[in-house]
């Protein structure tokens, strides 16, 4: 019932439930972050990542949740932070987090897989965007409010059937920078 | 016509029905096109929701601080240079001198309980609905600038329209405290406290502020020896209580 609530809360953006979410589950994960080698400014970056990786996945998505809120939100944090880790090198820090990772009863597994990989490609897809020209991301960010082409056309100075060309050469483009950057 | 083209077009319907039976036998026998159409779906998903993923990461950016604090420095056995030691006596000195005069100010002129404790969230309802994105827009901006007059009409319009949406009926509570109409504020918190929801702790919270706010220590001290241990605000209606 409660994770219920929690989750359509960060759906919602509704601040005082989402403090209500920060003010319990911080102070563990801050703890876990620190015997693991991190300070509570990874801490802080990792619970928002966690929070945007469940928004990612269950938000506006067909997707069940069936989950304890906060395991899951702390197993996208361990997970996240083991990559980060890895990424760093730091071999002796993997094995003992890895060691925990598998014992944890509590991380449920594969939606905390899921829920990371998505915000993955939810990020993936926002770096890649950033990379297109200024009138592709006008174009698509228009198209994507739902604005008639017609609109479009006279307010970027376009042919009236230059809009969907154009959204097709735009959205190519984005395609292949995000093909070269995302690795699942 | 390209992968893309013919996606986007499969996409919004706008392929002829020939064109889009050969699409459909098509995907079943390729699974990189599969993948193409799954991921220009994604796009078209982030597209529409790129606005509301953007306020709510600047959201959280702006709160998470609050939350984490750094614990003691675990630095050890590290042989710290003279210098810096005399630098660090001037600036404990500094803090000592400070916090005395904060002491002494305390002492003299007991500052505005209700200006200290008196503090809320900003409002963030845009995300809330879909009608009138304007009047929320600003009715938020209002209420978080602090025109409580101003915000006030506008909460309460909405409030008309959606009686049951708890949160706005708190910002509309707040706003008719800060406008000192503190019967209709505490007939909006009693309500809150007594209705099944997330928000009951609120709800008491700011009824105990309305009367601390009055400047009605009695009252203030009832509602708040009310509060049970296990809401958010236990803590700090204590510290409020050896305070009065």
């Amino acid at each position: 019932m409660s994770d219920n609530q929690d989750l359509l809360a960060l759906c919602a953006g509704d601040s005082l439930r989402i403090r209500a979410i920060y003010q319990q589950h911080a102070a563990p994960i801050q703890r876990w972050v620190e015997a693991n080698n991190g300070s509570a400014a990874d801490a802080q970056d990792l619970f928002q990542d966690g929070l945007m990786a469940i928004y990612d996945r269950y938000c506006g998505a067909d997707v069940q949740f069936n989950s304890s809120f906060g395991a899951l939100l702390f197993g996208i944090c361990k997970r996240k932070w083991f990559d980060r880790l890895k990424e760093k090198n730091r071999e002796a820090v993997v094995r003992k987090v890895e060691e925990e990772r598998y014992n944890d009863e509590d991380d449920p597994g594969l939606e905390s897989e899921a829920a990371t990989q998505e915000l993955h490609k939810q990020e993936t897809l926002t770096k890649t965007f950033a990379l297109l020209s200024t009138q592709c991301q006008e174009l698509l960010t228009l198209l994507g409010k739902g604005v008639a082409s017609e609109q479009i056309a006279e307010q970027l100075g376009l042919a009236a059937n230059a809009v969907y060309q154009s959204k097709h050469r735009c959205m190519g483009r984005w395609k292949e920078l995000f093909a070269q950057q995302f690795k699942s | 016509m390209n992968n893309t083209e013919k996606i986007d077009r499969y996409l919004r319907g706008e392929l002829p029905e020939a064109d889009k039976n050969a699409f459909e036998a098509e995907l079943n026998q390729s699974a990189d096109l599969a993948a193409e159409l799954a991921l220009q779906k994604d796009m078209e998903q982030f597209l529409r929701k790129q606005d509301r993923r953007a306020a709510l990461k600047g959201q959280l950016e702006g709160m998470g601080s609050e939350f984490f604090q750094n614990t003691a420095s675990k630095e050890t056995g590290r042989i710290v240079p003279l210098r810096r030691n005399q630098t660090m006596r001037w600036v404990i000195g500094l803090a000592a001198t400070i916090a005395l005069v904060l002491v002494a100010r305390f002492l003299l002129f007991q500052p505005n309980l209700y200006e200290q404790y008196g503090q809320y969230p900003p409002l963030a309802m845009i995300e809330k609905s879909n009608t009138a994105q304007d009047n929320l827009a600003a009715m938020e901006s209002a209420f978080n600038q602090k025109d409580f007059a101003k915000a006030l009409p506008l909460l309460q319009a909405y409030v008309k329209e959606k009686p049951e949406d708890l949160q706005a009926q708190l910002y509309l509570g707040i706003c008719l405290l800060e406008t000192e109409k503190y019967p209709a504020a505490r007939e909006l918190f009693t309500n809150i406290s007594s209705v099944e929801s997330s928000f009951v702790d609120y709800g008491q919270w700011y009824l105990a502020l309305s009367y601390l706010k009055e400047g009605n220590k009695t009252e203030c001290r009832r509602v708040l020896q009310q509060v049970p241990t296990e809401s958010e605000f236990a803590q700090k209606a204590q510290d409020l209580l050896k305070r009065l």
